[in-house]
């Protein structure tokens, strides 16, 4: 069986050989046991792929896909309307300056966060370490979730401590971290929303800062610090794995 | 309105086929439900004696691009995932034939689900990715053939493990 036949069985499994090739690879699969066993496995393969992903189809469709989408018009009838519309967005802007949608007001607070506490030398924490059991039951309390402080000594980080924040009217949390040459590193940790899905990791950036966000269904997390971005999504990643126990 | 009942009728298909691309739920949904809007757009581009499936697949494989290009960091995300042992957080499927569609290329993933899961022909798989048809038919062998290696290295790794307890 050369790399053609390879080629020529996969097709035959989805009918779609002319019949000369169709016949020949028929008579392969008579003849040669490893092409047939080939082809066995491609077409178990082909079940099982669509057996798995069939699942997807018995779930309910979530209510905002069912919606129709609001129709689009053509601009110029409706001129007068966008320029009020326009006036009514910058309003929207200044009102929204404090009603932030809730996971972009996580990772603004998470950023803020860390310049305030980060540089600070004497109080960097509430609670430090050295009481870090009664730091992370307390945080666990207000957070409604418990978790653990994780472990980020494999990359040269001790915990310093933590502290209880407020984001908009919740609990939040921050804890932090330091290296052996001063830099700090902060976990930040706020309530997810109601029905807001668990997320994988995304990249933010703000000026010399870098940050990794994720969620799960009960907190949304943030990592930030002055690091390259390939260290802390390494950090992000550790933290994530250790916080999922 | 009939158009937008037509794209609902597509839209568990769609929703199949995003989670196999991306497999996190959430980012899936946002992907259908960009694709079933822009469809419902751009209606008047759609050719009514030609397929809706093709079509409304072909929009969101352009939105799925679109995707990879915009994040390249999660992409490399899951080159990383590689020396993981369960890369799937809670409730995702952690089947090793998951973890295999996952390893694979973007490229092979596409063309392998479009092919086995959702059935198109070679010449609609064409269509919605813009590649010739041998290019659908050697680009599909090779996925196949990808899986097939990733199976059976699975597989004697968990033999192993059988043989050690």
């Amino acid at each position: 069986m050369n790399e053609q036949d390879k080629l020529h069985i996969s097709a035959y499994l989805d009918g779609e050989l002319e019949s000369r090739e169709n016949t020949r690879i028929k008579s392969l699969l008579l003849k040669d046991a490893e092409a047939e066993q080939y082809y066995q496995q491609l077409s178990h393969q082909k079940r099982a792929l669509k057996q798995m992903m069939n699942r997807v189809l018995e779930e309910p469709l979530p209510e905002s896909l069912n919606l129709p989408p609001a129709r689009q018009t053509s601009w110029k009838p409706i001129l007068p309307m966008v320029v009020s519309l326009a006036a009514m967005l910058l309003f929207g802007i200044f009102i929204g300056w404090q009603v932030k949608p809730p996971v972009l007001m996580h990772q603004q607070q998470a950023f803020g966060a860390h310049l305030v506490y980060a540089s600070e030398v004497r109080h960097p924490v509430e609670v430090d370490a050295s009481q870090e059991g009664h730091l992370v039951t307390w945080l666990s309390k207000r957070l409604g979730q418990s978790f653990q402080a994780p472990d980020l000594a494999r990359f040269g980080f001790e915990l310093l401590g933590g502290r209880l924040l407020a984001q908009s009217s919740e609990p939040a949390a921050q804890l932090m971290y330091e290296r052996s040459d001063g830099v700090r590193l902060s976990l930040y940790l706020s309530i997810s929303t109601d029905g807001q899905a668990p997320s994988a990791f995304h990249f933010g950036q703000k000026d010399l800062l870098n940050a990794f966000f994720w969620s799960s269904d009960a907190l949304q997390f943030a990592l930030v610090g002055p690091f390259e971005q390939s260290l802390l999504l390494d950090m992000a990643h550790a933290s994530y794995q250790q916080l999922m126990i | 309105m009939a158009n937008w009942d037509a794209i609902v009728c597509e839209l568990p298909a769609m929703r199949r086929y995003a989670r196999g691309l991306v497999h996190d739920k959430g980012l899936a949904d946002d992907l259908v439900q960009s694709s079933a809007e822009r469809a419902f757009h751009k209606w008047h581009l759609f050719q009514s004696q030609k397929k809706l499936r093709p079509w409304l697949f072909r929009i969101l494989h352009n939105l799925y691009i679109d995707y990879l290009r915009q994040n390249s960091v999660l992409e490399s995300l899951h080159e990383s995932f590689d020396h993981v042992a369960d890369p799937c957080p809670p409730g995702w499927m952690t089947s090793d034939l998951t973890v295999a569609l996952m390893k694979i290329k973007p490229a092979y993933r596409e063309v392998l689900l479009l092919a086995d899961v959702e059935e198109f022909s070679y010449q609609e798989i064409g269509i919605i990715l813009g590649v010739p048809k041998g290019t659908v038919m050697s680009r599909l062998s090779r996925a196949r053939e990808a899986m097939r290696e990733l199976l059976k290295e699975y597989r004697h790794q968990s033999d192993r493990v059988r043989t050690l307890l």
